[in-house]
This record gives C-alpha cells, sequence and structure tokens, in this order.
C-alpha cells in the first residue's frame, strides 16, 4: 500500500522535472555547448544533467526561478565538463588549482568577520571562481546538499568535496583580507 | 562601521552568487538555438519511459494486493465450505452484529419435574399435538407428520391462504430469519416464552411463532393477524 502512496507523490515530481526541462532546454543546451562544441557530447551532456536532475529531483520542488536555474546550471555544466574533461587535459583547471593552493594556509576560517557590506562582493568573487570549487560552495550553503550527495551528483569522493569546500571558503576570506586590508 | 558577526555568511554568499549565475544564464540569448530533433526524442522518450515505469509499479503493487485478496477469500470460503466449526462461527458473529437476521435455538424451558407425563418422560415419546381451534374456512389440506415430528397445513378454500404448523422434539429445531421489514417480538403461548415475527403484506400480514414447551418445539407460520395466530397456538393439545 505504501508504493500506492510513494508513486503518487512522485508524479508530482516527475511532472516537475519535465515543466523544469522544457521552460529552460534551450539555455541548458547552449550552456553544454559552450564547454562541449560538440554536438553529440552535448546531448549526451543534457541527457546526464536530466538524469541527475530526475534523481535529485525533491531539491527541485520548492525552489524559486532563479534558484531552479542555478541548480540547473550546477548540473548541465558539472555535466559537460564531466565529458570534456574525460576527452581532453583541461590544463586552465590545473593552473587554477595550483593558484589555489598557494593562498594562505594559515587563515583562520572560523573567526572571519563578514559584513552584509561584502556579501555582494563576495558573491560576485565567487561567482567567478573556477567552477570546481564554486559548484560544491554553492550547493552546500545554498541549496543546502550533505557532502555525500554533493560527491555524488560530481562524481567526486567525500574527501575531494570537503577540501574543495575548505579551498573556496580560504579563496573568499583571503579576497576579504587583501581587499578590505 | 560597526563590523557584525554574521553566523550564516556563506549561505548569502554562495545564494546571492546562486541567483547572479541564474541571471547570467536567463539573459543568454537563446532565439537562435534548435534543440536537434533526436535529442528532443531522447528526452521525450525518456520522461515517457519514467512516466511507464511509475504507473507499471502502480500496477504491480496493485497487482500483488489484489493477489493477496483473492488468496485470502478463497482461504476463508474454503474453510467456511470444509469447517463446520468456522462457517457456524461466522454465521453466529453475522446474527450477532447484523441486526437483520435472527437465530432461535431451542433450549429447554422446563425442568424435569415439568414434564407432562412420567410415562412420556421414561419412554421418550413423541406425542404429536395439533390445535384445537381453527379459524372460520380453514381445514387440514396436507399431513406431513411422522413419527418424530408434525408438519401439518390448513387451508382456507375461499382466499387460498395457508397455515403451516409443525412440532419437533426438542433441539432438533433451529431457526434463522431475516427481519428486514419485519417486527420481531416475544410472546408468551401457555406461559412458555416464544418468538413472534410479524411481516407485513400487501394482502395481510405473515406471522410466525415460535415456541418449545421444555419437549417439544413448536412452529406456527400465518396469514392472520398476531392475535389471531396466538389463539390457535394456545389450543395446541
Amino acid at each position: 500500500m505504501l508504493e500506492i502512496f510513494l508513486s503518487i507523490e512522485n508524479e508530482e515530481e516527475r511532472q516537475t522535472a519535465e515543466d523544469i526541462w522544457y521552460r529552460y532546454e534551450k539555455h541548458m543546451y547552449k550552456l553544454a555547448k559552450k564547454v562541449l562544441k560538440n554536438d553529440e557530447e552535448a546531448h549526451d551532456a543534457v541527457m546526464d544533467a536530466i538524469y541527475s536532475m530526475v534523481k535529485n529531483i525533491k531539491k527541485f520542488m520548492e525552489l524559486s526561478e532563479l534558484d531552479t536555474v542555478c541548480l540547473m546550471t550546477v548540473y548541465v555544466r558539472n555535466a559537460a565538463l564531466k565529458i570534456y574533461n574525460k576527452n581532453k587535459k583541461n590544463i586552465e583547471y590545473t593552473v587554477s588549482s595550483e593558484n589555489i593552493d598557494l593562498l594562505s594556509a594559515e587563515s583562520n576560517v572560523e573567526d572571519i568577520v563578514v559584513t552584509e557590506e561584502q556579501y555582494e562582493y563576495l558573491s560576485k568573487h565567487l561567482k567567478n571562481m573556477p567552477e570546481k570549487y564554486a559548484y560544491p560552495f554553492i550547493m552546500r550553503h545554498c541549496y543546502e546538499y550533505s557532502i555525500k550527495q554533493i560527491a555524488a551528483i560530481l562524481n567526486l569522493n567525500e574527501e575531494t568535496v570537503k577540501k574543495r569546500l575548505y579551498r573556496a571558503k580560504l579563496q573568499l576570506i583571503d579576497t576579504m583580507e587583501h581587499d578590505y586590508a | 562601521m560597526r563590523k557584525q558577526v554574521l553566523k550564516n555568511w556563506e549561505k548569502e554568499v554562495a545564494k546571492l552568487a546562486a541567483h547572479e549565475i541564474a541571471r547570467d544564464v536567463l539573459a543568454m540569448d537563446v532565439s537562435d538555438v534548435e534543440i536537434p530533433e533526436n535529442l528532443k526524442n531522447r528526452i521525450n522518450n525518456f520522461f515517457a519511459e519514467e512516466r511507464e515505469k511509475k504507473s507499471s509499479r502502480t500496477r504491480a503493487v496493485r497487482r500483488r494486493v489484489a493477489v493477496i485478496l483473492i488468496a485470502a477469500l478463497l482461504a476463508t470460503l474454503t474453510a467456511c465450505a470444509s469447517i463446520r466449526v468456522i462457517r457456524e462461527k461466522i454465521y453466529e458473529i453475522v446474527i450477532e452484529y447484523y441486526e437483520k437476521y435472527f437465530s432461535y435455538k431451542s433450549e429447554s424451558q422446563t425442568s424435569e419435574n415439568e414434564i407432562e407425563t412420567e410415562a412420556e418422560a421414561e419412554a421418550g415419546e413423541f406425542n404429536k399435538r395439533i390445535p384445537s381451534y381453527l379459524p372460520d374456512g380453514y381445514e387440514l389440506c396436507m399431513d406431513n407428520s411422522s413419527g418424530d415430528m408434525t408438519s401439518i397445513y390448513y387451508w382456507n378454500s375461499t382466499n387460498g391462504a395457508l397455515i403451516a404448523y409443525e412440532q419437533y422434539n426438542i433441539g432438533f429445531f433451529e431457526r434463522k430469519g431475516n427481519i428486514e421489514e419485519t417486527d420481531m417480538i416475544s410472546v408468551k403461548i401457555k406461559n412458555y416464552d416464544g418468538i413472534a415475527t410479524v411481516k407485513t403484506k400487501e394482502n395481510g400480514y405473515e406471522i410466525t411463532l415460535i415456541w418449545n414447551d421444555g419437549r417439544h418445539d413448536y412452529s406456527l407460520v400465518s396469514p392472520l393477524t398476531l392475535e389471531e395466530t396466538l389463539l390457535i397456538a394456545e389450543s395446541i393439545e
């Protein structure tokens, strides 16, 4: 009897997934093509993003439009980058990660004071951060995904997710300390 | 400016960044974007499969539930058909809780001292008794009596009405009936407790009297009024 009720709830979720896709399909397809430049690979990236979205549809159920678009963007870009990284060496990312590693390791992430005035500045910086750091940070703090969920969606292990979250936060703090010193 | 320590700065920053990303995406010019047909078909098929998966899961569950219910019903019916105790128990429950039906099983209302004659008690004979009073127009029509039961029909040739009278040794009589649209009344016949069911029909009544005197069970069915039927019952000797 329980499965009957679950499937009734899932009907609403399935409908939500379809609505989201059909509303933003052109944007998502363009995003995928921007990364991959190849139709076939863009198709695969889009399908992977839809699979991920359907599997995690509960997160989408009560999001605002902007939150939905951002989360879909994360899924599509992540799927596209996975295919891109599988096919080619991504030298740019190697350079970016080195930059992050050079940041001050002595900053104490817990004792940081951030004012509301600094939010917008930091958010722009986060937006321009490499996606491998920005996306886990956004998924963790904006969408409240667990480390485990982020690892599953981004196809990383949990330790890697924790490190990237930490490094994203370090970079933001470093920005603040340098720019607001 | 006073600086405040805010606990959820990461959440605020992440939310703002998420909205900026979303705005950039929504601001993209997609007027020249055409989703290729094969991709459209892939996506449509995917959602159609999802729909089918969910409904087939629901169908599978419903099928399982239906099979379990049918199996339980068959088991109950088999048990009822083959095991008398279960059948009677279920019937008792129906009778007890469902007031449309009544059940009468004779229990002796007398002690051994009240048995009519000692000879009858010792011999255990079936003493046939018949009504000595009948309303005008009724006469004996059929007598199906045997050594241990009386079954007589009295017929009114004017209106074709029948009175049916039965007598059994006590304990052999069990009556179950539908009392929908029927009144059930407790009565006394020669100081013995009995039950009368009164069913109103288009052309009169159908009265059924059931009682016992400690040795025999009696049943009297007539189309007359309750009072007239009781007179017939009182005259049985």
